[in-house]
């Protein structure tokens, strides 16, 4: 083992400090109230499992976690998708690309509750100008916000919308970091520039679509204001997800034990999805693979 | 038979011109060199012909045809990189078997060809590798196999051992060379390696700045260099080039350097004819130069030793000539020490003159 020097440990002791003070401390402090009974005006009531017990034979709370599993999955997905194909074209050239680079970055540069709000006003039913516009295409009144389906894929593009960007750029910048000769070689070995994506470019982006999962499958389970200023998870409780169940619970209906241990299953679910694929981060390591 | 014509190459990037009016034929199974310093266009020469560059002027045939248009794989040319380009997500056997996969050669016939090339190779053993599990030298022989089992018309090499270490470019460099004796296929090498171009060519090229500055057998090049560039550029240590005025007194012609050192050529030395009333430039290498008289008539030098570099069984001892620069390669016996005067011999038969303004070589 490598003995750390003073000094370094000494550099690292402020961040640590930070941490345990805004993470660790209030993880800890959470865990503790999940135990506990606890409102508004009262002392702490120590009881067991019973808030993890209410929260898990909760109907809401599994009509919750399904939307969120249905929301997280698709946005993840489908922007996994997106950005693949953008990243592709960026590569093989587009045209003025600076241009058109601030384009596809702009979504990420606008605060996340204006770019909902400016979502939600061009889809009003009736007024908005993407709702007029579909319904002049002759799809009838598109109503979402009494559609639970509707809504949630609203909430669903508006997310992929948001944070395209950032799995653009890490994809893109995974890409780029190909070596030229690579295609050069393929290109006299034969590969059409079909083959070329599927067989070079694709097996070699790997490492970074594996991060891009594991960062945004973690951001994407924590989805709250896109849902909360849409529909605020109406109509009837219909479609929200775990973040908004679990403000429901803490600020609506002042239940911090029950909101706690929601806070606790919201973190054990992510950290399940994201040892996933970094477990398959790890293998691809171990088996030297990069 | 001619394999290959460049017929009039122009590359262009915008306005800026790079490779100006280049022609030159390969005949079927040569081993032809393109030398020069970078940034003289033989990469890009060579990425022309690999069909990785455009062809912005002039015609690029293949057994008589025009190829211009074709991609790369229809060119059926095959080309070993300078960074070699491995797949490095792929085993050396799907390296190798990359393009016979892609052309839907039957699995069977594919590993067939792959053991036949790694057994020549001698890589046989690392078919299962991934490249970052290989050593520089192995990369390069995957490199290698890779162009070797396509069968291709051309060979192309892009400074392929310019990433090794001494020891083993010479190494695969013998290699190269032992391959190209067995398979004969047509190859075209880019190096900007004097000593690369020497020992593998049957015929160089040797490239400054866009042009062609002479063509010919190595043996071409390091006797008669068509100009002071070429001079320079091949053979190593680097021609001796020291600005004379050459002048006849009393029947003899003598040789007067820049700084009022003179050189006896012995009786009946015949010059070419002269330019500029005689200011010239005179080359001679530094082999050629020897501390003992040699038989039969030789031309006499003298200065004062300036600097010693013992290469082992050689030396190089550079001296001072009435304000010019001499090096000479000589057999080292310990007999030199700096500041010592010193006489150079030289046979008249080995200098080379060029026209001072013009740079080209007289006679």
């Amino acid at each position: 083992m490598r003995r750390l020097n003073p000094a370094a440990i000494l550099m690292l002791v402020p961040t640590h400090l930070l941490l345990l003070v805004v993470i660790a401390l209030p993880s800890i402090y959470v865990f503790w109230l999940s135990l506990n009974e606890s409102t508004y005006g009262s002392d702490l009531t120590f009881v067991g499992l019973d808030n993890y017990v209410t929260v898990l034979t909760s109907s809401y709370f599994w009509r919750a976690a399904l939307n969120t599993l249905i929301v997280v999955n698709a946005v993840v997905y489908i922007e996994l998708l997106i950005a693949i194909g953008m990243a592709a074209l960026f590569l093989g050239g587009v045209r003025y690309p600076k241009i058109m680079f601030a384009i596809v970055l702009m979504p990420y540069a606008i605060s996340e509750v204006v770019g909902v709000l400016v979502w939600k006003i061009m889809l009003n039913s009736g007024s908005g100008v993407l709702a007029r516009t579909i319904e002049s295409l002759g799809f009838g009144m598109f109503n979402w916000s009494v559609s639970p389906p509707l809504a949630l894929s609203v909430v669903t593009l508006i997310s992929i919308w948001h944070h395209l960007p950032f799995t653009f750029l890490l994809i893109y910048a995974g890409m780029l970091a190909i070596p030229k000769s690579l295609y050069e070689a393929a290109r006299i070995d034969g590969a059409t520039p079909w083959q070329e994506f599927w067989r070079i470019t694709l097996p070699l982006t790997i490492p970074a679509i594996l991060i891009s999962l594991i960062f945004r499958f973690v951001f994407a389970f924590r989805l709250f204001s896109e849902v909360w200023l849409l529909t605020a998870g109406g109509p009837a409780r219909l479609t929200e997800v775990l973040a908004v169940y679990l403000y429901q619970s803490g600020f609506k209906y002042g239940e911090f034990g029950t909101a706690s241990a929601t806070g606790w299953l919201m973190v054990i679910g992510s950290l399940g999805v994201a040892s996933i694929y970094l477990w398959a981060m790890h293998r691809r390591m171990l088996k030297g693979n990069d | 038979m001619v394999a290959i014509n460049i017929d009039r190459f122009v590359k262009r990037y915008g306005a800026l011109e790079v490779v100006h009016d280049i022609s030159f034929d390969i005949e079927e199974g040569e081993f032809l060199v393109l030398v020069g310093p970078s940034g003289c266009g033989k990469s890009t020469i060579l990425r022309m012909v690999a069909g990785l560059e455009e062809i912005s002027g002039g015609e690029l045939r293949m057994q008589g045809v025009r190829v211009n248009e074709l991609s790369p794989k229809e060119r059926q040319v095959a080309m070993v990189f300078q960074d070699y380009a491995l797949y490095p997500h792929m085993s050396v056997e799907q390296n190798i078997g990359f393009s016979l996969e892609l052309a839907r050669v039957p699995k069977a016939e594919r590993e067939a060809q792959v053991k036949r090339v790694a057994d020549i190779l001698q890589i046989g053993h690392l078919l299962e590798r991934r490249p970052r599990e290989l050593s520089g030298g192995q990369r390069q022989r995957v490199a290698i196999g890779r162009a070797m089992v396509r069968k291709p018309q051309l060979f192309l090499f892009d400074e392929p051992l310019s990433n090794l270490d001494a020891k083993l470019r010479a190494e695969m460099r013998g290699q190269i060379k032992r391959l190209h004796q067995t398979l004969k296929t047509t190859s075209m090498y880019v190096t900007h390696d004097q000593l690369e171009a020497m020992t593998l060519a049957d015929r160089i090229i040797c490239l400054f700045d866009g042009h062609i500055a002479q063509m010919g057998t190595p043996h071409d090049l390091f006797d008669r260099p068509a100009n002071v560039f070429v001079a320079e550029f091949i053979g190593s240590p680097t021609m001796n080039i020291v600005p004379i005025t050459a002048s006849k007194a009393e029947g003899r012609t003598v040789l007067t350097l820049a700084g009022g050192g003179e050189v006896s050529l012995p009786d009946g030395t015949a010059l070419p004819s002269l330019t500029n009333d005689g200011n010239v430039l005179a080359g001679i290498r530094p082999e050629h130069l020897s501390d003992t008289p040699t038989p039969g008539a030789t031309a006499r030098i003298e200065g004062v030793i300036d600097m010693l570099e013992p290469l082992g069984s050689d030396i190089l001892v550079t001296m001072q000539v009435g304000g010019a620069t001499l090096t000479a390669r000589c057999t080292d016996k310990g007999q030199f020490q700096a500041g010592q005067n010193l006489t150079l011999h030289f046979d008249p038969a080995r200098l080379h003159l060029f026209d001072s303004k013009t740079q080209m070589r007289l006679g």
